[in-house]
Formats: structure tokens, C-alpha cells, sequence
């Protein structure tokens, strides 16, 4: 990427004797991108965050954000944080308690952009119209409701026009409608032109909805990295494929490949999958991953469709796997199956399905697999 | 009633506060957003002494600190007059007796401040000096009424130390504590009832203003803490 | 509403400033101000002979406080800015005499008796001062701080010589200086009371009990001396007043307050 449109940061944080932070990052700058750092709580996803704001100063490092350089430990360059371009939103909001809605808004922006009380006024009047709270502009924050609150800190943060906004956690907590509407504000804000948005969060569905691009952090170690979908589906990793919670990963030894079909022993038996890019060499006796998604498993029952002796042929469902029911936990909208077939695979399936297939915990299922889900990882061991 | 003393002490007790703003407030804000813990610890304590310690075992030190041998010796070289029995001896002595009075309440009405606030400031664009006057004075208005209240009254009512330090010039070093011990000691008793009770009804007075402000309602509405 | 309260409290402790000037704009024609260190023994006789003066002097503001002579002797060795020290013995004068703390010579001005005082009604009159304190009656004895009070010494001195010292050690109260072994008597916190004849005699001391004096012949004569401090910005205006108390006028004043030969 060129340097002069890009965000690059690589740094490093002891935060306690056997945990450390070590990020290195390449992102756009323009046109503009919103990127999400997705991974457990602890993961240092909020360290990360905090160090590009320059609230925590990295141990060793570079951030440089298109052509000025922010931090730089071996030069000794630390830009404090009042003189970085960023708007950063807290889950707490931190809204200042002591002054209106319309003064939180306007905070610091005569001094940042150089502008007079009046001009102050108008950019804060700005943020709030876009954000949709005008009104509340003479409002304590005290007097607001969780999703106001949220979305006073974000007028905040982008009355100033930062280069970089920084989220953290910005849909956590809030009820459905206020989850809904600030998302969709944030990927509206997230794509005027010449800024990157780094978003943290450790709810998957948030960011599917939002992002274009994903990191995936954990234990201070940046996993992946790499556009929303090329993450979720082609996992480079076990702990990426973990993190981003694909129920079903199992140990396979490659027997053949034939025609781009890649024929494996596993515990449950033959597994056949589509050779694609992004699964790394795939040689015959390479020991792998088969790595797919609990709703890309469908059951039946084992009388049900019979498969004719000798072979699969003649089903667009490759993977046959029959077992026993261990176990149905009832969500909102699915049920989760836990089948044991050698190993214990999971699969989701609706409400209906499960009432119409009648089955029950103990009852003997076969679950079918289509060789286009799979997705293969190496392991070493 | 010792008008002049009565002076006297008031004056002490303004400059005492003042000078404790001009210490106190840099020493509290070390405190309580510093870095350096073991030193805290360290100067938490020496701050906080005056507040167990005998005033007699302070005006002690100052005595030989303002004598012959310590920055006495300095300050008369400066001004040619001497610390002890004066004005200015009696206002090192009570900046230091009622340090701990200033300091405690205004360090523990800052660390009362949400750090996340002061982060917020400071990514809003406001140096650490501008977020102390945005942020954290505002958020710490009944520390820094308590402190200065405290310290003024405190002033006010010291004793030990000021005889002491200050012998009891009138005029110079006899505070409206001393004039009181002076009205008993002459067995004065009504002039002393007088001057207690004065002495008596300020403090209340004040002290009864200050917590006043306590009332919940009032930190809900108008102190934010 | 919150605005006007502070602002209220905090224009409260500004007003000692302002007033600074006003203050200043009130204050007199320049007059010179003469501080006397007094033992506590002249609390009562001192306002008497320096009404006098003033009048004589009406440029002159005298300011006197009392206390324990052994307490002036050491603020005067650390620079007190006192122009007279009127001490309650010869000790203490001589010593800073020689020390070179004293612009001239030291003067005796007084004679002081010592006397043993109860609360009216307690004991009788006319008993011996011996009698007195061995009275099964007396529980504390108040006396100055003989360590720096020399009415204490005194009595200590008398005591010694009457073979009491050690005999009556648990039931001594010291006071700072001689007022103070006076209130305590005067409060009930004990019996008997060591003080100056001239606190005796005083309004208040004589409307609420009585005394018996020391024999002279168990104490040395308390010969009060006093100096003028050397490093006085007013030495002609302190030998006008110590002239003032050596004249037959003040003595006789003094005389009245038992301050006898």
C-alpha cells in the first residue's frame, strides 16, 4: 500500500509478566475503510485501541498514520493524544457530567481546529443533526437514555473530523432499535472519504454486519487479518476458526485427491472436500483440519434416504455421517444438535425441522455434509 | 474582643490557604494521577504528619529550622529580619501544619474523577493543563471547598505551633487562639467568652455551609460527584 | 443557584485582602510601639503604670505580655523582638546580661513576696502556712513550674526549707506560671496555691479567698530585675518608660500591689 494513504502500526505492550501485546497492521487510509478487531474479552483488543490514541504508550513500536508519524520508540517520537486526529467513543460514553449535551459535543474543538466559539457551536450543532439528536442539544447527559448517550459520544468524536475514529465496543449494551439505527450511523460515517475506522468488538454479528475489513486478535496476538469474508469463511488458523465460532473442527489425514475432490480419514469416518485456494499445500498424507460451519450440517434420518450400498454416487451430499444424538439445546429461531459420530459434531437446524423430524436425544441420526463447506486448515501435529 | 488579633488570624488563614493552593494543588494532582507509587506512599505520609504529630514536636523542628543554623539564617541574610516571632514564620508553620488538611481533600476529590473522562478530554484536544481547569477543577468543586475550608479553619484555630513559632507579639504573632489564652491567663473570663464564642460560631457557621453541599440532592444536581 | 453559592463562599474567604487597605487607611498617626515582656506576677500592677505613661507619651503604644520569665529568657535567646524584659528575678536578666542580649545594665524595679492562697471559707483564718499544707484537707498544691517560673523556684526553695519538699512531692500541681497555679486553686483543682502577693492582692484573688505569707526567712528575696533588650529599635523611648517605672510614682503604685522591700 502507499505510504502517503495508509495506516500502518506495529507495536509491542507488556502488560503483565506472561501477557503481551505484539501488533503489527497495515490498513487504507483512503477511500476509506472501516476495519473490526474481533476477539474474546482479554484479548487486548482495547490495549490496542488505547495505544493508537496515545492513552497507552507502547513498550516498542511505530504508528504513522499517512504521512505523520505518531509514535516512534526508537526515534523518540510520542505525539500525546490532544494532538493525535481522533475521535475515540468509550462503552462508557464518558460524557462530561458538568456540561450540556451541545458544551460535550463542542469540547476541545476551538482549540483543535482553530475556530471561534461560534464555529465551535455550529460543528457541534453538525454532529448532533447527523447523529439525529438535535433536540437534545441543552439536555444534561445525565437526563439521556443509553443509546443518546451513545450516540452524543459519537457526535463527539466526529465533530472534530478525525483522521482515525475509534470505536470500542460501540453497539454493546444498547437495546435492539438503538443497536440497529447506530449501526447503520457508524457505517455511514465510517465511509467519508479519507478515514479509517477501527472498530473493536467481541459480538460476531456486529461486525459481520459492518465491517469490510476484520482483524482477529487474541492473547495480544494478531491472528488474521484480511477482508470480512475471506476471514469467516477460508479461517487461516484453528484459534482464528475457534474465535470466529465454526462449531465443527476435526483432524483428518489426507488419502487422495482426484479430480480437485481431496478424499481424507478422519474419526468419522471417509470426508471428501473441494480443493480451493487459500487451504495452503495439499499433498496426499498431510495431516489437516476439516474445518465447516454447524448450519452447513443437515440431518435426516438414517431410513430415511438411504444411500445405495458401495458408494455415495449419485448425491450432491458427499458426506454421510450416521450417530447418535447426544444432546438438543432449543435457541431463539434454531436448535443446536450435538450428533456423535466418532466425534462430537454440531449442527444447526430450525425450529420446524426439528418438529417435523421428530427426533430426540438418544435417537440415531445422519447428518450429510456437502464437500463445497468444508474448509481445510494444516496442523503440524 | 482583640480586634487586631482577630485580623491577624483571618490574614494568616487567607495566605495560609493561598500558599496551599500553590502547593497543594500540584502535590495532590501528583498524588493521585502520578506514576511513581513507592514515592507516594512516601509523601503521602510526610503530608499527612501534621495530622498525628504533636504540633509541639513541629514547632520544635521549625524552631531549629528557623534558627541560627537552617534557612533562617537564609531568609534574615534575604530580608534581614528574623522567621521566628514573625508574620512569615507563622505562615510557613501553618502552610505546613495544615497541609494535610489541603492535600487530602483535593487528592481524593481528583481520584473521585473518572479517568475515563480525563482520557476523553485529552482525546477531545485538550492538553492535560486545559482538561485540570475543564474537567477535573469543575468535578472536584466540594474537594476543593472542603480542602479550603478546612484549611482556613484550621488556621484559624491553631495554637501550639503559633506560640511556638511566634511567641505571642501582639500585632505580629498573636492570633485570636493566643488572645484568647492571654484573656484567660489575665482571668479576663468575659472578654475570653467573647472571643470563644465568636471563634465558636465561625466555625460552625462555615462547617455547617460545607456540609450543607454534602445534601445528596445538591451533588446529584450541581456537583456531579 | 449553585453559581451564587460559591460564589458567596469563596468571596467569604477573600475578604481579608480587600480589607487589607482599608485597614491600612484607618491606622493612625505614626506612633512607635513599645513591647514588654512581663513576668506574670505584674499582671495587675503593669496596666496601672502604664496608663500613666501613655498619657505622658501619647505617641507611645505600649504592648505587654505576660508570661513565665524563664519562657522570655529563651525567646529572647532565639531573637524575640521584645525592647523591655521586666523578668520576676535577678537570674535571668544577669544571664542575658552577660550573653550580650542587653543594651545596659540590669535594673531592680521590685521585690516580689510570695504567698500561699486558698478559696475563702476553706481552712479558717490565721493558721500558720506549715499548719496549711499538712491540713489533711489539702489533696494538690498548685505552684509555677519551678523550672522556669521564679515564684516557683521559690516556693520550692521555702518548701525545701521547711522540710516539706519530698514529704508533700505527690500532691504538687505545677502550673505554665503563676496565674495558672492560681486558677487552679481558683477552680477547686486544688487547695492551696504558691503566687505573688501582687496576684493576691489582685480584685479578683482578694474578693475569693485569702492568704498567708511566706516568712521571709525561708526563701531568698525575689528581687525582680528587669533590661532593655540591645537590639531595640527604640531605646530612647524603652529608657523613658524604665525611668518611668523607677520613679517614686510607680514604686509607689507597686508598693500597693505588695511588691514591698
Amino acid at each position: 500500500m502507499e505510504k502517503k494513504k495508509s495506516f500502518y502500526l506495529k507495536i509491542e505492550k507488556d502488560l503483565s509478566q506472561d501477557f503481551r501485546v505484539e501488533v503489527e497492521l497495515t490498513l487504507p487510509l483512503f477511500p476509506s475503510s472501516l476495519i473490526a478487531i474481533f476477539g474474546p474479552s482479554g484479548s487486548g483488543k482495547s490495549t490496542l485501541l488505547r495505544c493508537i490514541a496515545g492513552l497507552d504508550i507502547p513498550d516498542r513500536g511505530i504508528i504513522r498514520v499517512g504521512e505523520e508519524l505518531w509514535l516512534d520508540t526508537e526515534k523518540k517520537i510520542n505525539v500525546p493524544p490532544y494532538k493525535r486526529s481522533i475521535g475515540y467513543v468509550v462503552q462508557e460514553e464518558a460524557l462530561f457530567p458538568h456540561l450540556k449535551v451541545q458544551d460535550n459535543v463542542s469540547y476541545g474543538l476551538k482549540n483543535q481546529l482553530k475556530l471561534t466559539q461560534a464555529e465551535a457551536r455550529d460543528k457541534a450543532r453538525q454532529a448532533l443533526r447527523k447523529v439525529g439528536i438535535e433536540h437534545l442539544a441543552s439536555r444534561w447527559p445525565q437526563t439521556l437514555s443509553g443509546g443518546e448517550r451513545r450516540r452524543v459520544a459519537l457526535a463527539r468524536a466526529i465533530a472534530r473530523e478525525p483522521k482515525l475514529l475509534l470505536l470500542d465496543e460501540p453497539l454493546n449494551g444498547l437495546d435492539f432499535k438503538s443497536k440497529e439505527y447506530l449501526r447503520q450511523l457508524i457505517e455511514e460515517i465510517a465511509s467519508e472519504n479519507g478515514r479509517l475506522t477501527v472498530l473493536i468488538s467481541h459480538e460476531k454479528t456486529e461486525i459481520i454486519q459492518m465491517a469490510r475489513f476484520v482483524g482477529i486478535i487474541d492473547r495480544g496476538k494478531l491472528l488474521q487479518l484480511g477482508e470480512l469474508r475471506e476471514v469467516f469463511l477460508q479461517p487461516e488458523t484453528v484459534e482464528v476458526a475457534k474465535i470466529i465460532g465454526i462449531e465443527n473442527i476435526i483432524p483428518g489425514e489426507i488419502l487422495d485427491i482426484i479430480n480437485g475432490n481431496v478424499r481424507m480419514k478422519t474419526p468419522i469416518g471417509l470426508v471428501e472436500a473441494v480443493l480451493k485456494e487459500n487451504m495452503g499445500k495439499i499433498i496426499s498424507g498431510k495431516k489437516v483440519f476439516c474445518v465447516f460451519r454447524a448450519e452447513d450440517l443437515s440431518l435426516c434420518k438414517p431410513d430415511g434416504v438411504s444411500a445405495p450400498a458401495g458408494g455415495l454416487q449419485g448425491f450432491s451430499v458427499r458426506n454421510r455421517f450416521i450417530g447418535i444424538i447426544k444432546k438438543i439445546k432449543v435457541n431463539e429461531g434454531f436448535a443446536q444438535v450435538f450428533i456423535d459420530c466418532g466425534m462430537v459434531l454440531t449442527a444447526l437446524i430450525s425450529h420446524n425441522a426439528l418438529f417435523e423430524m421428530k427426533i430426540k436425544e438418544g435417537d440415531s441420526v445422519c447428518s450429510l455434509l456437502k464437500a463445497g463447506g468444508i474448509h481445510l486448515i494444516e496442523r503440524d501435529f | 474582643m482583640d480586634w487586631i488579633a482577630l485580623w491577624l488570624s483571618l490574614k494568616l488563614s487567607f495566605w495560609t490557604t493561598i500558599c496551599l493552593y500553590l502547593l497543594g494543588i500540584p502535590l495532590a494532582y501528583w498524588l493521585s494521577f502520578g506514576k511513581k507509587r513507592k514515592w507516594k506512599i512516601l509523601v503521602d505520609s510526610i503530608v499527612s504528619l501534621p495530622l498525628v504529630l504533636p504540633p509541639t514536636v513541629l514547632g520544635f523542628y521549625l524552631l531549629i529550622l528557623f534558627g541560627n543554623s537552617g534557612i533562617g539564617t537564609v531568609y534574615s541574610k534575604l530580608f534581614g529580619k528574623s522567621l521566628v516571632f514573625s508574620f512569615e514564620g507563622l505562615l510557613i508553620a501553618s502552610i505546613i501544619y495544615s497541609l494535610p488538611f489541603m492535600v487530602q481533600n483535593l487528592a481524593g476529590a481528583f481520584s473521585l474523577v473518572d479517568s475515563k473522562l480525563i482520557e476523553a478530554s485529552l482525546c477531545c484536544g485538550e492538553s492535560q493543563w486545559n482538561t485540570f481547569f475543564k474537567v477535573i477543577f469543575p468535578l472536584s468543586l466540594q474537594g476543593f471547598l472542603r480542602g479550603t475550608v478546612l484549611s482556613f479553619t484550621h488556621t484559624l484555630g491553631e495554637f501550639g505551633i503559633v506560640l511556638m513559632v511566634g511567641g505571642d507579639i501582639p500585632g505580629k504573632t498573636r492570633t485570636i487562639s493566643i488572645a484568647l489564652y492571654d484573656q484567660v491567663e489575665g482571668l479576663n473570663y468575659q472578654g475570653a467568652n467573647t472571643t470563644a464564642l465568636v471563634l465558636l460560631l465561625f466555625s460552625f457557621f462555615v462547617l455547617f455551609l460545607v456540609y450543607s453541599t454534602s445534601n445528596s440532592q445538591w451533588k446529584r444536581k450541581n456537583l456531579f460527584i | 443557584m449553585c453559581f451564587l453559592y460559591f460564589t458567596s463562599l469563596f468571596s467569604f474567604f477573600l475578604i481579608p485582602p480587600f480589607s487589607v487597605c482599608f485597614a491600612q487607611s484607618q491606622k493612625p498617626l505614626q506612633t512607635s510601639t513599645l513591647t514588654v515582656a512581663a513576668a506574670a506576677d505584674l499582671r495587675f500592677v503593669l496596666p496601672e503604670i502604664i496608663s500613666p505613661f501613655q498619657t505622658l507619651n501619647p505617641d507611645v503604644k505600649v504592648e505587654v505580655i505576660y508570661g513565665a520569665s524563664g519562657k522570655f529568657y529563651e525567646q529572647i535567646l532565639r531573637g524575640a523582638p521584645f525592647d523591655i524584659f521586666l523578668s520576676a528575678d535577678k537570674e535571668y536578666p544577669f544571664l542575658l546580661y552577660t550573653k550580650g542580649y542587653v543594651a545596659e545594665e540590669p535594673f531592680q524595679y521590685a521585690v516580689g513576696r510570695l504567698v500561699l492562697w486558698m478559696r475563702k471559707g476553706l481552712f479558717g483564718e490565721g493558721k500558720d502556712w506549715k499548719e496549711l499544707l499538712t491540713n489533711k484537707k489539702v489533696s494538690k498544691i498548685a505552684l509555677a513550674n519551678p523550672l522556669h517560673a521564679p515564684y516557683g523556684k521559690a516556693a520550692k526553695t521555702a518548701l525545701e526549707n521547711a522540710g516539706l519538699w519530698e514529704k508533700l512531692d505527690s500532691k504538687f500541681v505545677y502550673g505554665e506560671n503563676v496565674i495558672q497555679a492560681f486558677q487552679f486553686a481558683e477552680e477547686k483543682d486544688a487547695e492551696l496555691a504558691f503566687i505573688p502577693l501582687a496576684i493576691a492582692l489582685s480584685p479578683k484573688a482578694s474578693k475569693e479567698g485569702n492568704y498567708v505569707e511566706i516568712p521571709l526567712s525561708f526563701y531568698p528575696k525575689i528581687l525582680q530585675y528587669g533590661i532593655i533588650i540591645k537590639k531595640t529599635a527604640n531605646l530612647s523611648i524603652a529608657k523613658k518608660f524604665k525611668d518611668y517605672l523607677l520613679s517614686e510614682e510607680s514604686q509607689k503604685t507597686l508598693k500597693k500591689y505588695g511588691f514591698g522591700p
